[in-house]
């Protein structure tokens, strides 16, 4: 049977020491202010002060990011439901940044990809957790497959309320499920596929891959760049959504250019 | 020029990350902080890529916090000096490590010869730190065994206050007990201790005992991420703990709330302190720390009812001039509880102490003359008046109040030598620089809060240039000391001759502490008795002169509460009147001092430099904005700083993060060191950096 991995976040055993982040980073060489888990301060209220939501990739039953993918590149992994690019097709066009409700994806500075959370295939895949997960002080992360009903998650699931965090015109049906309460829950933004994007790939996609198959990457980097590109996507990418608002906080705004410091 | 790699950190660290091919894993522990998080090292080819807390770690959890993984970037920083350097004129030139050495010995023999008489003082230590115990002894051994006593340790502006006024009343400086027995207690008070920011690889232990039905009260004036782990916060205003203790303890007695036993057969001085109780009553303690009278009678009255109570004191109660007595007056309120030994009582500090020995261990080759404890006031003192030829910096000079006057002080000595890792303001006042090793690139002892010993082995080879401080000190104690200074010529060889010398340590044998996944807990007598964890009062008595508890210790006078020193509330302090808001400060997750952590850009992106917090009634009656620049001004000096509005804040106070440093080369973390505007305050034992007065105004 096919896995379903997924994640249970008890946003009230966050204690905001980013820890999550920093191993995210260092485990998936990601530089300084690019982040591909975040945690979000909730606001403040009152009697209960602040609260704090971490989050990644929602790794969507109906990721629009893939909608937004001219060349298959980000897909969905059948085995296991989590949602990956490959390098080798991605051209960073951007298209799946604004599709993606949760801001959960970035240009990649020293890549030329489109980052995301992969749930950590690699460590995964040798029997550990996420790095995230593993290095969590609070065990605020319960990571496992659902599609097993004996699992730690599945049986989290079964025994207490969960929310999941959804933007109300864009329901991309999350795999990161919270628990207890978990505000605010209105903060992921309306997917933003582009039509001609949408057009394109359901046109040409097949074409594409098969230029990629005989001659390789450049022919469709370049391709892509003259189709895609667009001169403002930076700004854009640190725009309005998830980890990058959490950096507004940080005193930073949205059209900084310069994230490396 | 500096020896450091050119170019920006993205590249650098992409080199060291670049390859996913096979990696192996070290055991190792992380240096930064007192938790001592045991780890798993992931090297590849020969480079650290990788870091993860060890699961096996019975305090952690397999846990680790952003500072502890920030080191795999500081290794390869591009910013590191990676040679030892000289001063020419207003640059640099290189310099060979033994013709640096060399040029050190010579002045330090040279000081003696030409001072015949008086030249103990003209040569200064500030220690070393978070190396290893090995270095610190090496450091300590080649400083004494020449004749310079003056080594001045972080202490005296740390929990030196919480240490001398436990070693006062309980008769030891340590944690009485392990975090352990929280499990075991009925209410847990966290007095000033912000667990989550501090120590956050602990945090899982409250959520454990709360699981559990333990009932956790937090005492801080802010609200912060410890308040959401907690049943009951209590915010008195900064400063006035000592009182709110004596405000309970009137309570306790006059409601007969305590173990009249318990007092009649383990207290000293008992009598002291229902006398100093009587003028607290709820309706004064409430005035002093602007909490409703009911709050503290509610408190005094769980507290009067609880079995077991676990008290674990936070730093900033010792970072006031009244630390002293604070730390008495809630040593006290244990004390006539019951509720200093036994399972899931005690008294924790933030620090937890430090496993004993040393002293002891370093009289075998020095004078016992040579152990001032409380030094660096009167180095400071020798060299405002030019009486300190060398001194050896170790260890920043920021950490100390009016920084900028003890910048003054260090601009005068002769020599001034630099160990350390980056282009930092130490490094500024240096003549000579020696950089300094990485955690992963030695080895040696540490220990940590839960008395624990522990031993970090070396992972990867250290560059070329740089020098552990073991080597430094070692290779200058023999240059100096040639017929005198012992030959250990490796951190394990001193290591092992400490553990045969000293019986506490007998049981703490090298191979058995590196194979532990925790560590070891001092002291350990034989390796076949059980840890001692637990009350650390194991017969029923106390190791003080008369084996009881000592509330009315002479030297510390009457048991009492006074306002901090330039307390705006204080009619008698120069700030009365002028500087009307209280000043407080605090560390956050990302950064544990003044140090290595500025030189991250995994640290830097969640700082925001110089920022001030404050409650959005006192902004509304200073009519200043959330997002206005303002300057923070005391007495001696003004910061500007971004204000931030918040809750988390009482009104009339400001609080600003402690480790913003001008050097750094991240913007978050950039920004005026705080202790340049903070004003020199001392009580007996240590300096004050919270409870002054200061204002707030908005910055064009
Ligand atoms: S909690 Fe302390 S010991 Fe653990 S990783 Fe952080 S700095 Fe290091």
């Amino acid at each position: 049977m096919n896995k379903r991995y997924a994640m249970v976040i008890d946003s009230s055993r966050c204690i905001n020491c980013l820890a999550c982040v920093v191993a995210c980073q260092l485990t998936h060489q990601v530089p300084a202010n690019f982040k591909r888990n975040w945690i979000r301060p909730g606001p403040w209220e009152f009697g209960a002060g602040v609260h704090y939501q971490p989050g990644n990739c929602m790794q969507c039953e109906r990721p629009t990011c893939v909608d937004a993918c001219p060349t298959g590149a980000t897909y969905q992994d059948e085995t296991n439901g989590i949602i990956r690019v490959n390098p080798k097709l991605c051209i960073a066009c951007g298209s799946c940044i604004p599709a993606c409700p949760y801001g959960a994806r970035f240009r990649h500075p020293g890549k030329r990809i489109v980052d995301k959370c992969d749930f950590c295939q690699g460590r995964i895949g040798k029997g550990r957790s996420p790095a995230c997960v593993e290095t969590c002080p609070t065990r605020a992360r319960i990571f496992g497959n659902m599609a097993d009903a004996a699992s730690e998650i599945s049986r989290v699931l079964k025994a207490r309320p969960t929310v999941r965090v959804i933007n109300k015109k864009t329901d991309t049906e999350p795999a990161i499920y919270y628990l207890e309460k978990t505000s605010p829950l209105d903060w992921p933004v309306e997917a933003n596929v582009p039509e001609a994007i949408r057009l394109w790939r359901d046109l040409f996609n097949p074409i594409v891959k098969a230029v990629v198959g005989m001659t390789g990457l450049a022919v469709l980097v370049m391709l892509g760049k003259q189709l895609f590109s667009d001169p403002n996507s930076e700004h854009r990418d640190q725009g309005h959504t998830g980890p990058n608002e959490a950096k507004q906080e940080m005193g930073k705004g949205p059209d900084d250019e310069t994230p490396n410091d | 020029m500096l020896g450091g790699l050119a170019g920006s950190p993205v590249p650098e660290l992409k080199a060291a990350l670049a390859d996913t091919g096979p990696s192996t894993e070290f055991p190792s522990c992380c240096a930064l902080c007192q938790v001592r998080c045991t780890t798993k090292v992931e090297v590849r080819d020969g480079k650290v890529v990788n870091v993860f807390g060890n699961p096996e770690n019975y305090w952690t959890g397999g846990a680790m916090c952003p500072k502890g993984k920030s080191l795999v970037e500081l290794t390869y920083s591009p910013h590191r000096i990676l040679n030892p350097l000289l001063r020419d004129g207003n640059g640099w030139k290189r310099i060979g490590y033994a013709d640096a050495v060399q040029l050190i010995a010579d002045r330090i023999l040279e000081v003696k010869r030409s001072n015949p008489e008086d030249f103990a003082h003209r040569v200064a230590l500030f220690m070393p730190l978070w190396e290893s115990r090995e270095s610190e002894l090496a450091a300590l051994m080649a400083l004494r065994i020449a004749g310079f006593p003056d080594t001045c340790s972080p202490g005296e502006t740390c929990i030196a206050s919480t240490s001398a006024a436990l070693r006062i009343c309980l008769g030891t400086a340590n944690s009485t007990t392990n975090m352990d027995e929280m499990m075991n207690s009925k209410i847990l008070v966290l007095w000033g201790l912000n667990l989550a920011e501090i120590y956050p690889t602990y945090t899982r232990w409250l959520l454990a005992a709360k699981e559990k039905g333990v009932e956790i009260i937090y005492i801080d004036p802010r609200r912060t991420a410890t308040s959401n782990l907690c049943s009951l916060q209590i915010t008195p205003r900064p400063g006035s703990d000592g009182a709110l203790a004596l405000g309970i303890a009137h309570i306790l007695i006059k409601e007969d709330l305590f173990d009249k036993e318990y007092v009649s057969a383990r207290i000293t001085g008992f009598e002291d302190l229902s006398q100093a109780v009587q003028e607290y009553t709820p309706q004064k303690s409430a005035e002093i720390t602007r909490l409703p009278e009911e709050a503290i009678v509610q408190l005094a009255r769980r507290l009067g009812a609880s079995p077991r109570t676990l008290v674990w004191l936070g730093g900033s109660l010792a970072r006031y001039t009244n630390g002293l007595q604070t730390i008495r007056n809630i040593v006290s309120l244990q004390a006539i509880t019951n509720n200093l030994d036994g399972p899931g009582k005690g008294i924790m500090d933030v620090l937890g102490g430090k496993p004993g020995g040393e002293e002891e261990f370093l009289e075998h080759y020095t004078d016992p003359v040579m152990s001032p404890r409380l030094a660096f006031r009167k180095i400071l003192y020798n060299m405002k008046n030019g009486k300190v030829d060398v001194l050896l910096l170790n260890s920043t000079y920021r950490r100390y109040p009016d920084a900028n006057a003890v910048k003054e002080a260090i601009s005068k000595v002769g020599l001034v030598v630099c160990r350390g890792f980056f282009m930092n303001e130490e490094a500024e006042l240096a003549h000579v620089i020696i950089p300094g090793c990485m955690p992963f690139e030695t080895s040696g002892s540490m220990y940590g809060s839960q008395r624990q010993v522990l031993w970090r082995s070396k992972i990867i080879e250290k560059p070329a240039d740089v020098v552990d401080e073991f080597r430094f000190y070692t290779d200058l104690g023999k240059k100096v000391s040639p017929e005198k200074f012992p030959s250990f010529d490796t951190p394990e060889k001193l290591y092992e001759a400490f553990r045969k010398t000293i019986p506490s340590w007998k049981g703490l044998e090298l191979e058995r502490v590196k194979a532990s996944n925790t560590g070891i807990t001092w002291p350990s007598f034989s390796r076949d008795e059980p840890e001692s964890k637990g009350s650390i009062f194991k017969d029923g008595k106390f190791p003080t002169p008369d084996g009881k508890v000592l509330l009315n210790s002479k030297p510390m006078g009457t048991i009492r509460w006074e306002e901090p020193e330039g307390s705006p509330l204080n009619p008698k302090s120069h700030e009365y009147g002028k500087f009307p808001l209280i000043f407080t400060q605090g560390k956050v997750v990302q950064h544990w001092h003044h140090s290595y952590t500025n030189w991250s850009s995994y640290m830097a992106q969640f700082s925001e430099g110089n920022v001030v917090h404050i409650n959005p009634e006192t902004a509304r009656e200073l009519d200043i904005n959330d997002g206005d620049w303002s300057w923070i001004e005391t007495k001696i000096g003004k910061l500007k700083a971004k204000v931030k509005l918040s809750m988390a804040i009482l009104p009339d106070v400001i609080w600003t993060p402690s480790y913003p440093s001008p050097k750094s080369p991240f913007p978050g973390n950039q920004g005026v060191t705080i202790n340049t505007i903070i004003p020199n305050y001392w009580d007996k034992v240590s300096a004050q950096f919270n409870g002054f007065g200061c204002r707030l105004v908005k910055a064009s």
